[in-house]
C-alpha cells in the first residue's frame, strides 16, 4: 500500500473528492423525497428531522451499504476480467478499470449536477447504473472484454427492481392505510385501538432497523469487541440464530409497548378531539418511521457515491479487484459523511423551500406511505439492488391514495418516471462512454 | 432572489404527486354561500317591508358574490385533469359542486325576480314568506354545516363519527326543505285565491314565482346534501 507514485495518489485523492461530492448531492437532492412526508405533516420540527436524517442516513450507510455498494463495484461489469492476463498484459487491465470507474465518478456527477440545474428530477441509482453500463457496454465495442464481461443478468435484476420497487412499495403501504382505516378509523373507539396498532407498528419498526442493522456490518465489529464482552453475548448478538431473533423481537415488543404507552399519555392530546388525537399520536411513529427511511435511504444510496471509490481504492492499495461484501470501512464512513454533511447543509435549504409546499398529509397518511417506501428500500438494499427512493416514495403515495387516503393525487407523475427511466440510462452510459474514451487513452499512455 | 434559483430548480417527485385537494375550492364556494345568505335575507326583508331601493343593493351584492362563486367553481373545475385520482368518486364530486352552485344560481333568481316589480306585499303574505325566508337559511345553513365537516369526513375516510354526525345534518335539511314546501304551498294557495282588490293578478304571478324560486333554494340545499349522503355509501 506504501508503494504508491505520486500519480497514484493523484487519482486516489480525485476519487475520494467526487465520491464525497457525489455523496453530498444524494444527501441534499433526496431528503426532500425521504423526509417530505416527515416535514409536512408538521410533526417533527426541521432542525430535528435534520438531526433524525444525519445519525440514521450514516448509520443506513455504515451497516449496511456494502451490499449494493459491492453491485456496483463488480456486480454489472466483471472485473476479473481485468485481471485476466488473456485480455490485458501485465497490470494494465486494473489501470483501465481504474479510468473506467473514475469516468463513471465523473460522468455521473456531471449529470446529477446539470439535473439539479435544470429542474430534472434525477435518480443518482440510475445514472450510477447507466454510467457503469456505458462503461461496460464501450469496453465491449472496443475489445476489451468479451460479451459476457457484463452481467446482463444483474442489469435486467436492476432494471426490474426499478420497476417492481415504487409497485412494492406501493403496495404495502396501500395495505398499512388500509389496515389504519379499517381498524382505527372505521372502529367504534379509534383511541384504544390507534393506542395498539400504534404499539405494534413501533414494535416491528425497531425490529426491522435493529435485524437489518445486525445482518449488516457489524461483523467487522464482532471481531473487535472479542476482548470487550464474553463471547456468549458476542454469539448472541451476531451469530445467525433463531434465538437472536427472538431477543430482538422482545426488545422491539417492548419497545413498542412503551412507546405506545408513552404516545397516548402525552399530555398535549387533551385538547383535541378524537380524530386530531388519534391523528397526533401517530406523530411519534411518524418520527421512528422517518429514522427508518433515513437508514433504507442511506443504506442504499451511499453506493451511488461510494461504488466507484470502493473499486478504485481497491485496486490501488491491494493491486487486485474481487467481488467480496466487504467493502473497507473508511469508504463506507466516506460515502456517509459526505451524504450527512449534503443533508445538513444544502439539504436543509432543499427542505424549507419544498417543506413548504407540502401540504395536506397527516401523520397517518405520512407514516404509511413512509413505511411502504422504507420497506421496499431497504429489502432491495438487502437484494444489493440499487434504487430510486424518489420513485419508490412516489409508488408509496399513490399507493395510499388507492387506498382513499389522499384527497387528490397525480398520477401522470408516472408517466415522467417512466420518461426517466427511458432517457437517464442513455444519457449517463453516454456520457461516461465518452470520457473513459479519453482516460482511457491516457492510462494506455502511461502504462 | 438570485441566490434561491436553484434551490428553486431541485424538484422533488413527490411534490407532484400530492395534488392540491379540490375539497378546499368546494370549502371557499360554500364560504361565498354563507356571504350570499346574510344578503338575499336582508334583501327579502327590505322588499316585505317595501323598502325597494334598498332592496335593489342587496340584489346587486348577490349577483356579485354569485359570479365570484361562479369564478372559484370554474377555477375547481379547471384544476382536475383526467389524471387525478381522487380518494372519492370524482364525478360525485363533480356533481356535488354543481348542485352548491345552483344554491347560490336561484337564490340570484329570487333578488333579481324581486327588482322586476316593486309589490307591496299585503301583511298575511308577507308574515309567511318571512317565516319562508327564515326555513330556506335553515335549511341552506344545515348543509352548511356539512360542508364545515366535509375535510374531516375525508380525513377519516367516511367513517365513523363523523360519518354519523353528517348523517344527522343531512336528515335536518331534509327536514327543513320539508317545512318549507309545506309554507311554500300555503303561501301559494293564499296568493291564488287573492282578490283582485287586494292584489293585482300580475303581482300575483310575480309573487308566486318569487316563492317557487325561494323553495327551490331549498330543493337545491337539499339535493346537495343528497350528494355528500350519496359519498358516504359504501
Amino acid at each position: 500500500m506504501l508503494d504508491m507514485t505520486i500519480g497514484a495518489l493523484v487519482i486516489l485523492l480525485i476519487t475520494v473528492i467526487f465520491g464525497f461530492y457525489m455523496a453530498w448531492t444524494i444527501g441534499a437532492n433526496d431528503v426532500a423525497n425521504s423526509m417530505g412526508t416527515v416535514f409536512g405533516s408538521g410533526t417533527l420540527s426541521l432542525k430535528r428531522i435534520i438531526l433524525i436524517a444525519v445519525i440514521f442516513e450514516f448509520l443506513g450507510a455504515f451497516l449496511v451499504g456494502a451490499h449494493v455498494t459491492n453491485t456496483l463495484k463488480g456486480g454489472i461489469v466483471e472485473p476479473s476480467y481485468y485481471q485476466n492476463t488473456d485480455y490485458f498484459s501485465g497490470e494494465s487491465g486494473l489501470y483501465i478499470f481504474v479510468a473506467g470507474m473514475l469516468a463513471v465518478l465523473l460522468a455521473a456527477s456531471l449529470w446529477v449536477t446539470m439535473a439539479t440545474y435544470r429542474s430534472l428530477p434525477i435518480s443518482t441509482s440510475q445514472s450510477l447504473v447507466g454510467a457503469v453500463a456505458g462503461f461496460g457496454v464501450i469496453s465491449i465495442i472496443l475489445g476489451d472484454i468479451p460479451l459476457e464481461a457484463m452481467n446482463g443478468t444483474m442489469l435486467i435484476k436492476i432494471s426490474t427492481g426499478w420497476v417492481l420497487s415504487p409497485v412494492l412499495g406501493g403496495i404495502i403501504s396501500f395495505l398499512i392505510f388500509l389496515l389504519i382505516r379499517r381498524s382505527i378509523f372505521e372502529a367504534k373507539d379509534p383511541e384504544k385501538r390507534a393506542h395498539k396498532v400504534i404499539s405494534f407498528f413501533i414494535g416491528t419498526v425497531f425490529f426491522i432497523l435493529i435485524l437489518a442493522g445486525i445482518s449488516g456490518e457489524l461483523k467487522n465489529l464482532r471481531e473487535g469487541m472479542k476482548g470487550i464482552l464474553p463471547l456468549t453475548v458476542l454469539d448472541l448478538i451476531f451469530s445467525g440464530s433463531w434465538l437472536r431473533v427472538f431477543v430482538v423481537l422482545f426488545i422491539s415488543a417492548l419497545a413498542g409497548i412503551f412507546g405506545g404507552y408513552y404516545v397516548s399519555r402525552s399530555k398535549r392530546l387533551r385538547k383535541l378531539g378524537t380524530i386530531d388525537r388519534v391523528e397526533k399520536m401517530f406523530g411519534g411513529l411518524l418520527i421512528v418511521t422517518a429514522c427508518y427511511v433515513a437508514f433504507a435511504h442511506g443504506a442504499n444510496d451511499v453506493a451511488n457515491a461510494v461504488g466507484p471509490v470502493a473499486a478504485i481504492s481497491q485496486i490501488m492499495f491491494e493491486r487486485e479487484i474481487t467481488n467480496e461484501v466487504q467493502v473497507a470501512t473508511w469508504i463506507l464512513v466516506l460515502g456517509g459523511a459526505g451524504i450527512v454533511v449534503g443533508v445538513s447543509t444544502w439539504g436543509y435549504k432543499v427542505m424549507t423551500t419544498i417543506g413548504k409546499k407540502i401540504t395536506r398529509i397527516t401523520p397517518t397518511r405520512g407514516f404509511s406511505a413512509s413505511f411502504g417506501a422504507a420497506s421496499s428500500v431497504l429489502l432491495c438494499t438487502l437484494l444489493g439492488i440499487p434504487v430510486s427512493t424518489s420513485q419508490i416514495i412516489v409508488g408509496a403515495v399513490i399507493g395510499v391514495g388507492m387506498a382513499g387516503g389522499i384527497t387528490a393525487i397525480d398520477l401522470r407523475v408516472i408517466r415522467n418516471i417512466i420518461v426517466s427511466w427511458v432517457f437517464t440510462i442513455p444519457i449517463a452510459a453516454a456520457t461516461t462512454a465518452v470520457i473513459f474514451l479519453v482516460f482511457r487513452a491516457i492510462a494506455i499512455n502511461i502504462v | 432572489m438570485e441566490k434561491d434559483s436553484i434551490l428553486d430548480n431541485i424538484r422533488a417527485p413527490i411534490l407532484n404527486t400530492l395534488y392540491r385537494s379540490p375539497f378546499d375550492g368546494l370549502v371557499s364556494h360554500s364560504e361565498k354561500i354563507d356571504e350570499c345568505l346574510k344578503h338575499i335575507k336582508r334583501c327579502i326583508n327590505a322588499y316585505l317591508a317595501c323598502d325597494f331601493a334598498k332592496a335593489e343593493e342587496e340584489t346587486i351584492k348577490v349577483r356579485t358574490l354569485e359570479h365570484e362563486a361562479d369564478l372559484i367553481k370554474a377555477n375547481i373545475r379547471a384544476h382536475l385533469p383526467k389524471s387525478i385520482f381522487m380518494a372519492v368518486s370524482k364525478s360525485e364530486f363533480h356533481l356535488l359542486l354543481h348542485d352548491a352552485d345552483s344554491i347560490l344560481d336561484y337564490a340570484e333568481d329570487v333578488v333579481v325576480l324581486l327588482t322586476m316589480k316593486r309589490t307591496c306585499v299585503p301583511p298575511r303574505v308577507a308574515a309567511g314568506m318571512k317565516e319562508l325566508v327564515n326555513k330556506i337559511i335553515q335549511c341552506v345553513e344545515a348543509y352548511q354545516g356539512v360542508m364545515g365537516h366535509i375535510e374531516k369526513l375525508v380525513q377519516v375516510s367516511f367513517s365513523g363519527k363523523e360519518r354519523d354526525i353528517v348523517k344527522e345534518l343531512i336528515k335536518d335539511i331534509h327536514h327543513f326543505e320539508h317545512e318549507a314546501d309545506v309554507l311554500e304551498f300555503r303561501i301559494s294557495k293564499e296568493l291564488f285565491n287573492m282578490e283582485e282588490e287586494e292584489m293585482d293578478p300580475i303581482s300575483v304571478i310575480h309573487l308566486l314565482k318569487v316563492v317557487d324560486r325561494m323553495g327551490g333554494i331549498a330543493d337545491k340545499a337539499e339535493n346537495a346534501g343528497d350528494r355528500v349522503r350519496a359519498m358516504l355509501a359504501k
